[in-house]
């Protein structure tokens, strides 16, 4: 399957493809990214890395923001 | 006289007013977020304020802590909040404390409040207040800037808490190791400004996570829900129980400071501080002004423990 990713801290959208069944911590291990520095979101829902991916899924991934 | 102009805005009117005149708000963290917040409320009557933070005031604050001035360069946060809140509104309560907030004080500290306001530079004291909000059954509001965008989190105890959606995380990209433009500090205040007093006020409040990028003027709003094997929702409190948090020792005859890191990643921390300064790298660790950085733990040298966390915020992030 595929999905469509749009990686927040370099503003740019990547379609990754996954094997069936992949959840959020395989789409991040894939783009390199540590999943406790970033918050997904998917239909503007924050999700948890055990979420399973579907097939066309338009994902976000905003980094975590600790400054203040 | 001077409320008039928000006791005739239909939206808080004379009786809103006398609420916010006898609510009670807790603002953690005097910084571009927390000095904003404190003067927004101040001005706009929130009648007992309790400020805290840790820090002194440092010259590159100023372009965008605006609270301070240049005649507070050295000075502690807290109390120069204090000063310059009392002569902007001498009608309201201030308290001030220039403190560390941790597991032995929170409870001294902030007390029974109506609403807390997260302004703080760091997880680990949005972890514990976080906890201390669930075992008091206190909201809070999470408030977070870098770079052009931050995030603002209205968090009612028994919905969902922030561990929910935020990890144990370190070597975070911090405002001392990327920046901050001042305009989104500002904006983050006031929408956690503008959230608290509609949560005051009875009004709805936004009970999403919001994300505001200021460089591109996006607004965004994204749904939360609990995480179902969330453990401090089920009441396991190990901030607050002091088992976890920033594990600082003094090592008395250096005047160092060490901080455990867990497990960070020497390269990014090293191209994130070489752009900012001199860094050495001396193959088992790296030297960054007073500070000497291995995959374990920090070395800080400082004259308190309240500096030592705080370079370590700034410049390792936790």
């Amino acid at each position: 399957m595929k999905v469509n990713v749009f990686i927040e801290r370099e503003r740019k959208d990547v379609e990754i493809e996954l094997k069936d069944n992949s959840t959020v911590k395989d789409l991040l291990k894939i783009l390199k990214i540590n999943p406790v520095t970033v918050i997904t979101t998917i239909n503007d829902e924050v999700i948890t890395e055990d979420y399973k991916l579907n097939d066309k899924d338009k994902i976000e991934i905003h980094s975590v923001v600790s400054g203040g | 006289m001077r409320y008039s102009r928000q006791e005739i805005f239909s939206k808080i009117g004379k009786k809103g007013q006398e609420i916010l005149l006898d609510s009670r708000i807790a603002i953690i963290g005097l910084g571009a977020i927390g000095s904003v917040c404190a003067e927004l409320l101040t001005r706009a009557g929130i009648g007992n304020l309790i400020i805290v933070d840790r820090d002194l005031i440092e010259l590159s604050n100023l372009q965008r802590q605006s609270l301070y001035d240049e005649d507070g360069v050295g000075k502690s946060k807290a109390i120069q909040a204090k000063e310059k809140l009392s002569k902007i509104n001498s009608g309201i309560n201030i308290k001030a404390f220039p403190n560390d907030l941790n597991f032995e004080n929170i409870n001294e500290i902030i007390g029974k409040v109506d609403l807390v306001l997260d302004c703080t530079d760091n997880l680990d004291t949005r972890f514990l207040i976080n906890e201390y909000s669930l075992k008091k059954n206190i909201p809070w509001i999470y408030g977070g800037a870098i770079e052009d965008r931050g995030f603002v989190l209205l968090i009612k105890p028994g919905k969902f808490c922030f561990r929910c959606i935020f990890n144990e995380a370190s070597n975070l990209d911090t405002c001392d190791t990327i920046g901050v433009l001042n305009t989104i500090t500002h904006s983050i205040a006031s929408i956690q400004v503008n959230e608290a007093i509609k949560y005051l006020l009875n009004e709805d409040y936004e009970g999403e996570l919001i994300k505001f990028d200021i460089w591109n003027n996006e607004l965004k709003k994204f749904k939360v829900k609990r995480k179902e094997n969330c453990l401090v929702c089920k009441g396991n409190f190990e901030y607050l129980n002091g088992k976890k948090g920033a594990n600082i020792i003094k090592f008395c005859s250096s005047g160092n400071y060490q901080i455990r890191n867990g497990n960070i990643d020497l390269n990014k921390i090293k191209s994130r501080l070489i752009n900012i300064g001199k860094t050495d790298d001396l193959g088992y660790c790296l030297r960054f002004n007073n500070m000497f950085i291995f995959k374990d733990r920090t070395l800080i040298k400082a004259k308190s423990e309240e500096e030592a966390k705080s370079l370590y915020s700034k410049y390792i992030g936790n």
